[in-house]
């Protein structure tokens, strides 16, 4: 037995019980065993929340510091395999000054040395916990991940907007239900220390200068729908659909109604969501997202939709970032420009959203160790206790950022090239790695109860068309009626 | 008593039987769909242009945050090479 899973006799894990962490994303089945359950014995150790934390700030720091010297020659310096057509080849070349191998070796390098030492830290003694195995198994998720990449580099996949997230969950969950996942892949299988040390990076795109990007307009139509949309399909998840888990609903809901996969895997890990709803919620979205990015454009063209309101249109309510630039781009560059605005300023809301979810949630539902009922001092050190610590490190890493961006020009340049060059690849295989090893951590059959007897599917078409309806009202009303002169003068 | 399997066991062996043959054949669904299918869909004259156009304005449509819509600074860089 490892972290509960039962062990098959031919040293492989399969994943019938789940692995869990110090809360986050934790899995279903009938028992939760976290780790800190199973080491009695072991000497305290930096929580995962802690290690996201570090972890998360040395790179941040590491990479401004690197931008800061070397300017723009930083670029390059990481990469992630990109798209393809005819040879799966052509993503580990790419069309930049240096080969994307190379950028992808320098940061799979970065992220392992890091990783591994939060690893073997988190481990210690543990089956499949030293410092080879861990590099071994670190190695082996690495491989799949290169391959989810390339899958989704194919120009048709990425066309449809499948992101490599959908894939390297199908790869590790290919691998747990056939062969089981080897024993010596434990020690590197910790998916919420990629999501979490993930979401630390990703706060330093998170500038909120963006939030007032298109001013009144993107306030109405992004401000307002979004938390409104995301108040009611959770409230109409909970209490009229009766969905048992509020964490599924909540994930779904940001999902749907923020920006896609980024807002799932925030919310998710902000409400300590399970593996499996995530994944669910990330399966569903890429499904609709395919149809609408196709079927939006085209029926707004027949319908005679303007192409300023059909691209706020888009913005709002098409789940996917990438999805909503192709849509918008359906549509002409106009349409392009305000769709992705749009996007974007939903994008900038994931922190708000996840602090007030992470805060909401200290506050009312229980933790993933289930001891809601059980108060430990003053309420404010019970919500203090609950809350996903990471989170600060999200928030920092924001507010840092958009200071620095917010400064003067040269500060914008830094924190833009950083991220552009550098930590926004490290975060995509950090998420990368994540995503795989829920794959590796799931059972097809514990994907069921997070179906819920279809209600989710419900619940996000439902949640979907209040989010079309409201978002297609507020953008008629500004974008085509009060403020559309000031659009067609912000418009190039 | 020792000679019979128990159901676990010969479920088991069932398991560990299978494995191999089902991750054998999700590989070879894996290369046929990204191997042939795609590619012959994406030679479709109507997918084939609006892929082009999508790429040809420089959008990530598998982008996941804002950040990733347009293609890096590396690549944008080398674009204005080329133009030069």
């Amino acid at each position: 037995m490892e972290n509960g899973n039962p062990e098959s006799d031919d040293g492989s894990v399969r994943p019938d019980a789940p692995v869990s962490g110090d809360g986050g994303l934790v899995s279903s089945g009938d028992q939760d065993v976290s780790l800190e359950a199973t080491q009695h014995s072991a000497p305290p150790r930096l929580s995962e929340d802690g290690w996201a934390i570090v972890l998360g700030v040395t790179v941040l720091v590491t990479a401004l510091l690197a931008t800061w010297w070397s300017g723009d020659a930083v670029a390059g310096w990481f990469a992630q395999p990109g798209s393809w057509s005819d040879s799966p080849l052509q993503s580990l070349i790419g069309n930049g000054p240096r080969p994307v191998w190379v950028g992808s070796l320098l940061a799979i390098a970065f992220i392992g040395v890091l990783a591994i030492t939060a690893l073997v830290d988190r481990r210690g003694g543990a089956p499949g916990g030293g410092w080879l195995p861990t590099l071994g198994g670190f190695l082996a998720i690495t491989a799949l991940a290169v391959l989810a990449f390339v899958m989704a580099g194919q120009q048709v996949a990425k066309h449809y907007g499948f992101e490599y997230v959908i894939w390297a969950l199908l790869l590790g969950l290919i691998i747990s239900n056939t062969v089981g996942v080897p024993q010596w892949l434990g020690g590197a299988v910790r998916g919420e220390l990629f999501i979490k040390w993930g979401l630390v990076l990703l706060g330093a795109e998170v500038l909120l200068g963006k939030l007032v990007a298109l001013g009144i307009p993107g306030i109405l139509v992004s401000w307002f729908v979004t938390p409104i949309v995301l108040i009611t399909t959770f409230w109409f998840g909970t209490r009229i659909l009766k969905i048992r888990s509020p964490s599924l609903v909540m994930v779904v809901a940001a999902d749907m109604s923020v920006c896609g996969v980024s807002a799932a895997i925030a919310t998710a890990a902000a409400c300590r969501a399970k593996k499996e709803e995530l994944s669910m919620a990330v399966g569903l979205s890429m499904a609709f997202t395919a149809v609408m990015m196709v079927v939006m454009p085209v029926a707004f063209r027949f319908a005679g939709v303007d192409d300023i309101v059909g691209g706020a249109w888009i913005g709002g309510t098409i789940d996917s970032t990438g999805a909503v630039a192709a849509a918008g781009a359906a549509m002409g560059d106009r349409a392009m420009k305000i769709a992705t605005t749009v996007k974007m300023i939903q994008n900038v809301l994931i922190g708000a959203i996840a602090f007030a979810v992470s805060v909401y949630w200290a506050t009312r539902y229980e933790t993933a160790d289930g001891d809601s009922s059980t108060r430990r001092g003053s309420l404010l050190a019970e919500v203090w206790r609950r809350f996903p610590k990471f989170v600060l490190g999200f928030l920092a890493a924001s507010l840092v950022a958009s200071a620095i961006a917010w400064s003067d020009s040269s500060g914008e340049a830094l924190v833009t090239t950083t991220v552009d060059s550098l930590t926004k690849h490290l975060r995509n295989w950090l998420f990368c790695l994540a995503f795989v090893c829920i794959g590796l951590e799931t059972h097809i059959r514990t994907l069921l109860p997070a179906f819920s007897g279809g209600k989710t599917l419900v619940l996000y078409v439902i949640g979907q068309s209040f989010n079309i309806l409201m978002t297609g009202l507020m953008a008629s009303l500004v974008f085509g009626w009060l403020f559309r002169d000031a659009i067609l003068e912000w418009l190039p | 008593m020792s000679g019979f399997p128990s159901a676990e066991t010969t479920q088991q062996d069932k398991r560990r039987r299978q494995g191999p043959v089902g991750l054998a054949l999700c590989a070879f669904g894996i290369v046929a769909v990204w191997g042939w299918v795609l590619p012959a869909i994406g030679s479709l004259a109507s997918i084939s242009e609006a892929i082009q156009r999508t790429e040809g304005q420089g959008i990530n449509a598998g982008a996941i945050y804002y950040t990733d819509v347009f293609y890096s600074l590396e690549l944008r860089r080398a674009n204005q090479l080329v133009e030069r």
